[in-house]
């Protein structure tokens, strides 16, 4: 119990400290000069984010009013992809599964998408990418529960309602203007936390918690879901209704994200092995250590996106270009150690 | 106090028959072989008996009520199923595998408690595997694995056990420890279910056999009237003959005589 409440803390203020000097971290944009790098003393950071006095008006509002609800995004969105990718590999018993599996980013995309096409103010583009993710998962469990719900049956599903939208995405695309329209769709989809200011935060964290919460209290039935279906029904453990639980659970913080953020790959595929790799497969473990390196690996990348060029590097390509090699690496290590997937 | 099936049909797709028509009665203290060839429905039969698939007619009876009345947790309390040896896509480790058994106790939302752990380790001791960490189930050998499910089972503390071939992949001496286990097992009180492919090991550790072909019984009571050379070969399709020991021990030998006498004769 008192080691458990040490980690806990101990993870928490590690947290704590990450964050004080990402959000140090980062450019200055001026009228007519570009981006200035503008480096912020931990100290004067903490001291802004308590309101202490000494510190710069502009220090103060770049830290609290800019870069502390992306920070908190970023935080927010790495730990709901990583978790939910954890959850949704031990319910499909395949470590190869990612949180969109079931065609929620494919939707999410086609609801942001349409959302641009339509020209809607900002909120309402994340209102219908999330709408849309959480539709489409929808879709694939209807789908899916016609031909009796197996885990098979599931994944199929969703590859069907994923290239199916898709396919929308390609025609939002297609008739999007080339010139006004299309490179707002395409930097949407690439992926960022840009636009995050704090009105935007509070919906991601309501969703984001109820669907984490709703993960950690059923961490000890995921372990039996892991397992074949006959077995975990054995134990005691309502193998379709849980099934459904958790993926609606997964569903929630992967739609939530992807419509803060765009999408962003490789986390909830990449976050749970190495995650694996720390605690063990057991669930009650694996969700709260995936959630906490998840939220760092998002929250160091965001620094990188903003901070690395003038303008932005887009977090997907980030993701993509750091997540291939180092699950690849994970992926060989664990391999040539042999004894199954940890 | 018994764990009934009264004519049970089951089929996976409508007009197909997997069972038909089976009846079934295990006590406490008895240890219930079922033998058939491939594909006659053991498997199929032990998933009814623990509800994973609902029959199509007949019911399944647990203590005087119907199965289908029990919540999963409280079916889970009674009955438990040790699956045929399969790998875990996950590497859990032992006692974190035994733990899982104990699943229908944790109340929802909730993680095991000390009392959970206590059980874990006593059954890991009964089935003489020590609960050392940090060994993953994955990497254990055959006769290990079904000790580790045997464990599983018992932690999960149930009157009845269902086994699906616990002898299957195994050397004789390990088939040995593990059917002695479960002899030992059934004499605490708890009834056993186990289908196996070897008649043996039904006479030599079973109270009662059920002999099965394409979903039906053949027949069935104490392995001393029902396993016999002329039911074997009804069963199988192959010639059986009966070779008996001063003890009175008896065995079957399958097909004709062996292959390198037939060769040098």
């Amino acid at each position: 119990m008192r080691k458990r409440a040490l980690i806990v803390a101990g993870s928490l203020l590690l947290c704590l400290a990450v964050l004080v000097l990402v959000l140090g971290i980062g450019r200055w944009y001026r009228p007519m000069a570009g981006g200035d790098r503008l480096w912020i003393s931990p100290g004067n950071v903490i001291r802004s984010l308590v309101g202490a006095e000494g510190v710069s008006d502009r220090d103060r509002v770049v830290v609290t009013g800019l870069r502390l609800p992306r920070a908190l995004a970023a935080l927010c969105i790495g730990a709901a992809l990583a978790s939910a990718g954890a959850a949704f590999q031990g319910l499909f018993r395949n470590p190869l599964v990612e949180p969109r599996i079931l065609g929620v980013s494919s939707a999410a995309a086609v609801g942001a998408a349409g959302g641009i096409l339509l020209g809607m103010p900002q909120p309402s583009i994340q209102m219908a990418a999330f709408v849309m993710g959480l539709g489409g998962m929808g879709l694939s469990w209807a789908l899916a529960r016609r031909f009796g719900a197996s885990l098979l049956v599931l994944v199929i599903a969703g590859i069907v309602v994923s290239s199916g939208f898709d396919a929308l995405l390609g025609l939002t695309r297609y008739v999007a203007d080339p010139h006004s329209v299309l490179p707002g769709i395409t930097h949407w989809l690439l992926g960022g936390l840009g636009t995050v200011r704090w009105a935007a935060l509070w919906p991601l964290l309501a969703a984001c918690g109820v669907g984490f919460t709703a993960l950690m209290l059923l961490r000890w039935r995921l372990n039996a879901l892991s397992l074949d279906e006959r077995e975990a029904h054995a134990l005691g453990v309502p193998v379709r209704r849980l099934r459904l639980v958790v993926i609606l659970a997964g569903t929630l913080l992967t739609a939530a994200s992807v419509a803060t953020a765009g999408v962003i790959s490789w986390v909830g595929l990449l976050v749970p092995h190495a995650a694996r790799a720390l605690v063990g497969p057991g669930h009650a473990r694996l969700l709260p250590a995936s959630a906490l390196l998840g939220a760092l690996l998002v929250l160091c990348l965001d620094t990188i996106a903003r901070s690395a060029v003038p303008g932005e590097i887009p977090l997907g390509i980030l993701t993509g270009l750091l997540g291939a090699p180092l699950f690849a690496l994970l992926l060989l290590r664990r391999l040539a150690g042999a004894g199954g997937w940890r | 106090m018994s764990l009934e099936a009264h004519g049970l049909w089951f089929g996976y797709t409508p007009g197909q028959t997997v069972l038909r028509g089976i009846n079934l009665r295990v006590d406490p203290e008895c240890v219930l072989f079922i033998l058939g060839p491939n594909g006659c429905g053991k498997s199929t039969f032990l998933a009814c008996l623990h509800g994973a698939l609902t029959p199509d007619r007949g019911n399944v009876r647990l203590e005087g009520h119907l199965l289908s009345q029990f919540s999963s947790r409280e079916r889970a309390k009674r009955i438990a199923f040790v699956p045929q040896i399969h790998e875990p896509v996950f590497a859990y480790d032992v006692e974190e595998f035994v733990l899982m058994g104990r699943t229908p106790y944790v109340r929802w939302f909730s993680g095991p408690s000390p009392a959970d752990r206590a059980y874990t380790r006593e059954a890991l001791s009964v089935v003489g595997v020590s609960p050392s960490a940090n060994r993953p189930y994955t990497t254990l050998s055959g006769g290990e694995q079904r000790l580790v499910l045997l464990a599983r089972a018992l932690a999960q503390g149930g009157r009845y056990l269902l086994l699906d071939e616990p002898d299957a992949h195994l050397d004789p001496g390990h088939q040995h420890q593990v059917l002695s286990l479960v002899d030992r097992i059934a004499a605490d009180g708890r009834g056993v279910i186990i289908s196996s492919h070897n008649p043996n090991n039904a006479c030599a550790y079973g109270t009662h056999t059920l002999l099965m072909r394409d979903g039906a019984a053949l027949n069935w009571g104490a392995p001393e009237k029902v396993v016999s050379a002329m039911s074997l070969e009804q069963a199988y399709g192959v010639p059986f003959t009966e070779v008996r020991d001063e003890a009175g021990r008896r065995a079957f030998l399958p097909g004709r005589p062996p292959v390198a006498a037939r060769r040098s004769g």
